[in-house]
């Protein structure tokens, strides 16, 4: 615990997290993935056929992909690892550390890609006719190679993620980037991308392309065929997934595609999934078949379906390997399922480097009628308790905001004061009761602390500033050994 | 009013979606998956018949012009109305005729047979638009 905790009390850290990755996957598998490959078939489709409205329809969209991957996709990119890095450094401080060499290597495609894409629309124009227009056609599958080759890498750190298979036992690159979610993982987000790409083309085409063009009509059917012949690989690449997930990450299917309150209502969302896949492959199919039936505003419906499923889908991915942030290895709170012993043998804020100072709502918490030794010994039990949040639970929890702890208090403990002898038995044990929480890893002390801490909740509705806003104390040796205090001395 | 003499008038593509409606229509109103799956099948077969045939002899009818995206559009547009016609007829089969799940079987073997009929007559006139 080396870092200040970063915090976001309202928001939640997830959220920032979630708002950019699910953007960066849309962007990343629909514009760039997807769509180069469309975009250098539709250039060389147009050769072939010495079409040039096939050439103009293809640069069209190829410079909407350009503007849109350069810029937003570019920055949710660094984005991702901007945003992980602050909220959970540790765990992307192991990534790092398994995945150096990897993450080298896929630096290097992204600044090809980069180059390539440059190249690819600089000199659309330019390579018109004869041998350049087949070398630009060349560097359009080369771009969309590589696209393909930064995805394949980073989807072998996301597999990592789920389940690091052998890499536990053996701990080389190798072994992590060979896990068993990799090659399954990617059978599903390959054709995925090209699915997502034609929903997004024939999205477009209506925009690049009159009403009255006959054009419009068969470029409309050819993307619609480009996107159908991905359809099947994408449900047998996601059937190859579903069936390498880990049983215990299945348990959690529920909460993952929903949330708690709503986990019951699993077969009533997977039912709206259901109709949503159907809505897509019925108008593309249209689109197929009598793409002039198909008015504007039907192409929305696929167009926003598909990104809504596929960042669905990145949430339950997200969500359904918890308690782990890296499978077996690392919870989501960024503690080593190794460290666990030691913290519960040392306690959880003797490796605390930094303090979050008090808020005055929460100083408020504790009565002005007490002699100050009372006082002061109050305060510093807070302090404590107010740090183990912060190191244990602040990853995930807010303290009033989204997914926040004191509205999961109120769901079972209701308007009973939560007092720590009402609390912590339920702490202690909250990793049986639901699977996806990691166990409590400090002492039995610390974990008093932190029921006292959360009892103040049950007053307190204001939110908590994390170390971006409100800095952070060094915890000294003298401050440790306050918080390593017995509650019996302290109290 | 209008529409509906122009729709009968419109050729044989109209008058089979007439009678593919017709007929969902009164597998539905029995609402018995028992009668609805074997009825549904055949039906799908006898649409999907001529069309396979076609696309056969199209196939094979050798025609150096013609390019690999064409080719595909001999098969696919039929190839995924069949497929997800015998998708909507396991979710009305599974479904016990009633329900969500027998509402969106109907639904989805409803279009996928509308859209096997057109498949069907875009092979009958692509010949001659083809070649």
């Amino acid at each position: 615990m080396d870092f200040p905790v970063f915090h976001l009390d309202i928001l939640g850290n997830r959220a920032l997290i979630a708002i950019i990755a699910i953007l960066h996957v849309l962007i990343n598998h629909g514009l760039a993935v997807g769509m180069m490959p469309l975009v250098a078939c539709m250039e060389w489709y147009g050769v072939r056929k010495r079409d040039p409205r096939w050439d103009r329809l293809a640069y069209k969209i190829l410079f909407v992909s350009f503007i849109v991957t350069t810029t937003v996709g570019a920055l949710t990119g660094v984005g991702i690892w901007l945003s992980v890095s602050l909220v959970n450094p540790y765990s992307i401080g192991s990534l790092i550390r398994v995945f150096f060499w990897a993450w080298f290597v896929e630096w290097l495609v992204f600044i090809t890609e980069v180059c390539l894409i440059l190249a690819y629309t600089l000199t659309w124009r330019k390579w018109r006719d004869g041998a350049a227009k087949s070398r630009h056609i060349r560097l359009g599958f080369a771009l969309a190679i590589f696209s393909w080759i930064t995805m394949a890498i980073i989807v072998s750190i996301l597999g990592f993620m789920m389940d690091p298979g052998n890499w536990l036992s053996d701990s080389t690159l190798l072994a992590g980037f060979t896990n068993p979610m990799y090659l399954p993982q990617l059978a599903f987000r390959t054709p995925l991308a090209a699915a997502m790409a034609g929903v997004i083309a024939l999205f477009l085409v209506p925009f690049f392309v009159g009403r009255d063009d006959p054009f419009r009509q068969e470029a409309m059917r050819a993307i619609a065929l480009w996107t159908l012949l991905a359809a099947p690989l994408v449900l047998l690449g996601g059937w190859w997934y579903y069936e390498v997930v880990p049983a215990a990450m299945k348990d959690n299917l529920a909460v993952s595609t929903l949330t708690l309150q709503f986990s019951g209502w699993l077969d009533e969302l997977l039912t709206i999934a259901l109709v949503t896949v159907i809505a897509i492959v019925a108008v593309v199919q249209l689109a197929l078949s009598r793409p002039r039936w198909l008015p504007r505003a039907a192409l929305v419906v696929p167009f926003v379906a598909i990104l809504w499923m596929t960042g669905h889908f990145e949430r339950v991915r997200e969500f359904i390997r918890k308690p782990y942030v890296i499978g077996r290895y690392m919870y989501a709170n960024g503690l080593r399922v190794d460290d666990y012993p030691l913290l519960a043998r040392d306690g959880l804020l003797t490796y605390a480097t930094y303090s979050s100072p008090l808020t005055v709502a929460e100083l408020a918490a504790v009565p002005d009628g007490t002699s100050k030794e009372e006082r002061d010994t109050a305060l510093a039990r807070l302090q404590r308790g107010k740090d183990v949040f912060m190191n244990a639970c602040s990853r995930c929890h807010t303290t009033n905001g989204v997914n926040a702890v004191s509205a999961h208090l109120q769901r079972m403990f209701g308007d009973q004061t939560w007092s720590p002898s009402l609390t912590t038995d339920y702490l202690q044990n909250m990793h049986n009761a639901q699977p996806y929480m990691p166990p409590f890893p400090g002492t039995r002390d610390e974990l008093l602390d932190l029921a006292v801490y959360l009892q103040q909740l049950q007053q307190n509705r204001t939110t908590v500033p994390g170390a971006q806003q409100s800095g952070v104390a060094l915890a000294t040796t003298a401050s440790r050994q306050t918080a390593l205090r017995p509650p019996e001395a302290a109290r | 009013m209008d529409r509906v003499v122009r729709l009968f008038a419109a050729g044989s593509l109209a008058g089979m979606l007439l009678n593919v409606a017709m007929f969902i229509v009164l597998l539905a109103s029995v609402g018995d998956p028992m009668l609805f799956v074997p009825a549904g099948a055949v039906a799908t077969v006898l649409f999907a018949a001529p069309g396979l045939w076609r696309a056969l002899l199209s196939t094979l009818r050798r025609d150096p012009a013609r390019r690999v995206v064409e080719r595909l559009l001999l098969w696919i547009p039929g190839a995924v109305a069949l497929a997800l016609s015998a998708v909507a007829l396991v979710l009305i089969a599974r479904s016990g005729g009633h329900g969500t799940q027998f509402v969106l079987g109907v639904s989805l073997f409803a279009f996928e047979l509308a859209m096997l009929a057109v498949a069907v007559a875009d092979l009958r006139r692509r010949p001659a638009a083809a070649e």
